[in-house]
């Protein structure tokens, strides 16, 4: 026996010590590989600015952990694939980001029918979804269980009330709603006559435009003769850009007042309506603002680091899109406390970890905690304001709710 | 004997000089023309069927663009790009347009709209995907796909968003499908579509494809030009006539020519037969008369001037020679003919004169003779002495002639004699003549105008009859007729006024004996009584007398309006009225033939023939009484009376020769009442006068024992 353990001892001490030098060299490698987050975003089509918007305040959020060490001692890394706003590259690509073993989670994009069509192959690869912008209440309440889905940003449901709010506020009774043929105007529809029939009121006219449709002078005349003393509307950026453009054109005592969703903003919709604006009421729902930040030494480091990462910023009024990019940033940093917060990367380990998040003060507000597992809404009413373009095209907000 | 050699006809002459000739020129035409055609045609098919081939080629670019202008045009709907981003609601909308709409032009060909990818999003086919396909970035990068090929037609169009493909429309016609939309209607015989190989992807005849590949390159029996498809490099159509076909025109032209030829030859020997035979009559002709003169020495025999100018002329040459030498050959024989004539004639005249003269003198007829150019009037012996003219009288000229007649006659004697000379009927004339002694002479002159050729009157005469007695008996016979009218019809006047007049005071003499009988019965004895009877019986007898004169009377000509009648009804009529009469005697009428129409008074008519057959049926024995009503229609042939004879016949007692003209007496009867019934005996007077008032006669034939047949006859007849 002593004779076999002398003879075997040698090679034993050898094999375990490549062993060991293997395990500490493939843990090694596996530490420093980073989390990915996957953005899955419109970033070269209508709504690049909003996607553009998004990886900017992604980038910033994720530079600031990697800065800190990462998390689970991995640093992130956002990895970005363009949908174009189009539900079947989203799907796709939300396919390919599932085959990456270190993504944790994807963060969507503007378009709420996109993440609508994503929801199913989401669930399916059980990949965590973060919503900075798309505001379709079913996106959430999606029906899935567990839930991958949590969002800071508008909910349709919330954003309805507060649309209806503001426009019983400015003494408009009779709304006349304008709607893009697509999920989220239906969604956008939805909350927008809920909110009303609160009031005991419905809208007085509701009309469709579909998503190449050039002109929707036909839908503002039916609005306008069906009584409408204001049009609430739920466009993308060519909607909108439609919908001004045809409203500046009717005589002034025959134009409207239009109230929208934020659907166009996140693009070039300024420059295409900047004339138009002159004779147009436009005002629209926003979040966060750089300009009146509810944390504004938070906000001033953002836009410190804001200007620091990307070329010709000069100031709150360089940030296009302040929402997505105050969103995007507030979810990485959710994101990162539940990893930490799970431990792992395991994406069922860390979706249970952000339903039980603990209070963190975000750039867009204080979140006592930002999700539940009834509720991965992070944002409510509280959080909504009206804002205007200013003649240079900035995004100003009218006043707080 | 010698026999020179016979020279050849006109005809023949002309048929070999001429003929060999027209048959080398017309050859010679003949071989151009066709020639010339079979290269027009040839050229003109080429260009035909290039021209064509251009214009198919042309369609059929149009229809596959218009397949690919569909896709652009589907793609760029608003439902369809909005479909592409509306991935939950666009199963809503989208297969209702993809599966059941039609998009014109497209027929059963697929219609599908595919993601970024090339997958199906939604389609009229369940099994469609494109995922592999190689023409994908191609799309999406904006650019309009087309494929033509063996597998058909592939159109795909982008969906663009915002400037970019984000989804495609694809159409998509299969083999056959394609074969169909190729299919255009075309004037030549065959099209193909070819692909690049030379694969055909429709062909409008099955057996130009049959031929092209068996004779790939060269083919002979079809003329043949290609052009390709504009806008769809690789593709070629070729447009294809059998060259058969074609040139058959040729063909026919030729087969035309060649019968054109033969008839123009035909047409050519007929025209110099003719000719020839046109212009050697006349010249024929006179040869004969030549010959005749010769052999019989007659110059009679003229030739008759036909044919060309110039035989007219040798013709009337040839005449007026005969002319001259039959005036300058007068024969003896023939003077000595005209001098027989002569004398006879003379002699002739002489007689005729002679006669002409006994018969002046002779007879009871003047004659006179007036010379229209110079006025003067001749008169015979006669004619003079009838007017008491002297020969101290000096002649008398026309217009003392026409003094003479008496002012009266002079306008009628002078207008018949201008009618005559105008050519207007006979000069016949009635006048009075002027005597020498003032007294007048009743003549009836009768003449006879002579003109010259020219219509102008030379004489006219004729002869004058003395007429005076004539006149003198006709004035007379005019003048008792007057007469004897006026009395007939004072006798049917007074006839009228006394028997209409006489009724009144006899019926009051039948009342008041009435009156007697009823208011003085009691007073009368049985002879006073009787008497009185009498007297009432007798006074009705008298009325019924004076009835039947009252009626006969009437009978006047022109009493009743004269129209057609048709007898078959006045003798319905009458067997009517009298069939009571007829049952209670056992009689019957006999109508052998129907009766004819006359122009007649209807109820004269009926009166006549109820007359006749009454008497017919009253004065017969027979057991059966038959009375037969009947005419001959040709008139009686044993007279001159060519109108229609009719007649009724009856075999009752019959009537003595007698008596045989006492029946038509007014009144007069033969029989007793008591033996025939009564009667005025007024019947047949009746009948007789309206008979002669119709201008017809009426006898009868009777045999005792056996019946009497009345003939009667009417102006007009049937």
């Amino acid at each position: 026996m002593g004779v076999l353990v002398r003879r075997l001892r040698a090679p034993v001490t050898a094999c375990f010590a490549v062993w060991m030098i293997l395990a500490l060299t493939c843990g090694a490698t596996k530490a420093s590989e980073p989390i990915l987050i996957g953005l899955d975003a419109d970033m070269s089509s209508s709504s690049a600015i909003g996607g553009e918007a998004i990886r900017r305040g992604a980038t910033i959020a994720i530079d600031e952990v990697n800065d800190a060490g990462g998390v689970l001692g991995r640093p992130l890394k956002l990895v970005v694939r363009d949908h174009r706003g189009n539900p079947d590259r989203g799907v796709d690509n939300v396919s390919e980001f599932a085959a990456m073993d270190d993504l944790v989670a994807v963060m969507g994009g503007v378009h709420t029918p996109v993440a609508m069509a994503e929801l199913e192959e989401i669930h399916k690869h059980g990949l965590i979804y973060l919503g900075p912008w798309a505001a379709g209440t079913n996106v959430v309440e999606n029906g899935h269980q567990p839930n991958f889905v949590f969002r800071v940003s508008v909910r349709d449901e919330y954003a309805g009330e507060f649309l209806v709010d503001a426009a019983f506020e400015r003494g408009y009774r009779h709304l006349g709603l304008l709607l893009w043929q697509t999920a989220w105007g239906r969604s956008g529809e939805a909350a927008l006559t809920e909110a009303l029939s609160r009031r005991d009121s419905k809208p007085v006219a509701v009309e469709w435009f579909n998503t190449g449709a050039r002109s929707v002078a036909e839908q503002i005349e039916a609005i306008r003769l069906a009584g409408a003393d204001v049009v609430m509307l739920i466009a993308q950026p060519e909607g909108g850009v439609a919908a001004v453009h045809d409203m500046a054109a009717l005589p002034p005592d025959e134009r409207l007042p239009i109230i929208g969703h934020w659907g166009f903003v996140g693009s070039s919709f300024h420059d295409n309506v900047r004339d138009d604006l002159d004779d147009v009421d436009l005002t629209f729902l926003q979040t966060f603002s750089f300009f009146d930040p509810p944390f504004p030494r938070r906000a001033e480091d953002v836009l410190a680091a804001y200007c620091v990462h990307f070329e010709g910023c000069d100031g709150p009024a360089s940030v296009s899109a302040p929402t997505g990019t105050a969103h995007a940033y507030d979810l990485v940093h959710l994101l990162t406390r539940a990893i930490d917060q799970a431990g792992t990367v395991e994406r069922s380990r860390v979706r249970f970890a952000m339903e039980r998040l603990r209070r963190y003060q975000g750039l867009v507000r204080l979140y006592e905690p930002p999700f539940t597992v009834d509720d991965h809404d992070a944002l409510d009413h509280e959080d909504f304001r009206l804002a205007a373009y200013d003649k240079n095209g900035v995004i100003v907000p009218l006043s707080l709710p | 004997m010698m026999r020179s050699a016979q020279p050849i006809s006109l005809f023949s002459r002309a048929l070999w000089r001429v003929l060999p000739a027209i048959v080398l020129v017309q050859a010679l035409i003949g071989w151009l023309a066709w020639t010339a055609m079979q290269g027009l045609v040839s050229t003109e098919l080429e260009e035909r069927l290039n021209r064509q081939a251009e214009q198919y080629a042309q369609l059929i670019a149009f229809k596959l663009k218009a397949v690919i202008d569909t896709a652009v045009s589907v793609a760029e709907n608003d439902l369809v790009v909005n479909g592409i981003m509306d991935a939950q609601g666009r199963e809503h909308y989208l297969s209702v347009f993809f599966e059941t709409a039609k998009v014109p032009g497209l027929g059963d060909a697929e219609v599908t709209l595919a993601d970024y990818r090339g997958r199906r999003i939604a389609s009229n086919r369940s099994d469609v995907d494109y995922e592999a396909s190689t023409w994908l970035e191609a799309v999406l990068s904006g650019a309009v796909w087309h494929e033509v090929g063996v597998s058909g037609l592939l159109a795909a169009a982008p969906v663009m968003i915002a400037d970019r493909g984000e989804g495609m429309v694809i159409i998509h016609f299969d083999p056959a499908q394609l074969a169909a939309l190729l299919a255009i209607p075309v004037r030549t015989d065959a099209v193909s579509v070819l692909t690049a190989h030379g694969d055909p992807l429709y062909r409008s005849n099955a057996e130009f494809a049959l031929s092209s590949r068996e004779e790939s390159g060269v083919h002979s029996t079809w003329a043949m030009t290609s052009s390709g498809i504009p806008g769809f490099d690789g593709l070629t159509l070729l447009a294809a006539e059998k060259r058969a076909t074609a040139l058959a025109t040729v063909d026919r032209l030729g087969l035309f020519l060649a019968t054109t030829m033969v008839l123009s030859i035909a047409a050519v020997v007929v025209a110099i037969f003719k000719t020839a035979f046109i212009s050697t009559r006349p010249i024929r002709r006179l040869i004969d008369g030549i010959e005749t003169i010769t052999r019989t020495g007659s110059l009679e025999k003229e030739v008759r001037p036909e044919g060309a100018r110039e035989l007219h002329q040798l013709a009337n040459a040839f005449n007026r020679m005969l002319q001259s030498l039959r005036a300058t050959t007068a024969s003896r024989d023939e003077l000595q003919r005209m001098n027989q004539a002569l004398d006879r004639a003379k002699a002739k005249l002489e007689e005729s004169e002679i006669r002409f003269q006994l018969a002046v003198e002779g007879s009871s007829v003047g004659i006179w003779d007036w010379d229209a150019r110079t006025g003067a009037l001749f008169w015979s012996d006669r004619l003079k002495a009838m007017v008491g003219v002297t020969d101290e009288t000096p002649v008398p000229d026309i217009s003392s002639f026409e003094a003479r007649l008496h002012p009266d006659d002079r306008d009628r004697v002078t207008e018949r004699k201008r009618r005559h000379l105008a050519g207007e009927g006979d000069y016949d004339v009635e006048t009075r003549l002027r005597k020498e002694d003032g007294s007048y002479i009743w003549l009836l002159l009768r003449g006879q105008a002579v003109w010259d050729t020219d219509g102008n009157v030379i004489r006219l005469a004729g002869s004058a009859d003395d007429i005076s007695e004539r006149k003198a008996v006709a004035l007379e016979l005019d003048r008792r007729a007057q007469e004897l009218e006026r009395s007939n019809r004072e006798l049917d006047d007074f006839a009228h006024i006394a028997s209409h007049d006489l009724k009144e005071p006899l019926r009051a003499i039948a009342n008041h004996a009435s009156f007697l009988l009823e208011d003085y019965s009691d007073r009368l004895d049985d002879e006073g009584e009787r008497r009185l009877h009498r007297l009432i019986k007798l006074s009705q007898r008298m009325e019924k007398l004076i009835a039947d004169l009252l009626f006969y009377s009437r009978i006047r000509d022109g009493d009743q309006p004269r129209q057609s009648v048709d007898l078959n009804d006045v003798i319905a009529d009458v067997e009517l009225g009298l069939a009571d009469f007829m049952r209670q005697r056992n009689a019957r009428l006999s109508l052998p033939t129907p009766l004819p129409k006359v122009t007649a008074a209807g109820p004269h008519m009926a009166t006549v023939f109820q007359n006749l057959i009454v008497n017919g049926i009253k004065y017969n024995d027979s057991k059966e009484k038959i009375i037969e009503v009947g005419f001959d229609a040709n008139g009686d042939q044993t007279s001159d009376i060519a109108n229609p004879v009719f007649h009724v016949r009856d075999n009752g007692i019959g009537i003595d020769d007698a008596f045989r003209d006492d029946v038509f007496r007014i009144f007069k009867r033969l029989n007793s009442e008591k033996a025939y019934g009564e009667g005025t005996g007024a019947g047949l007077t009746f009948v007789k006068k309206i008979v002669e008032y119709h201008g017809g006669g009426i006898w009868l034939e009777s045999s005792p024992g056996k019946g009497t047949t009345f003939f009667f006859t009417l102006d007009g007849g049937g």
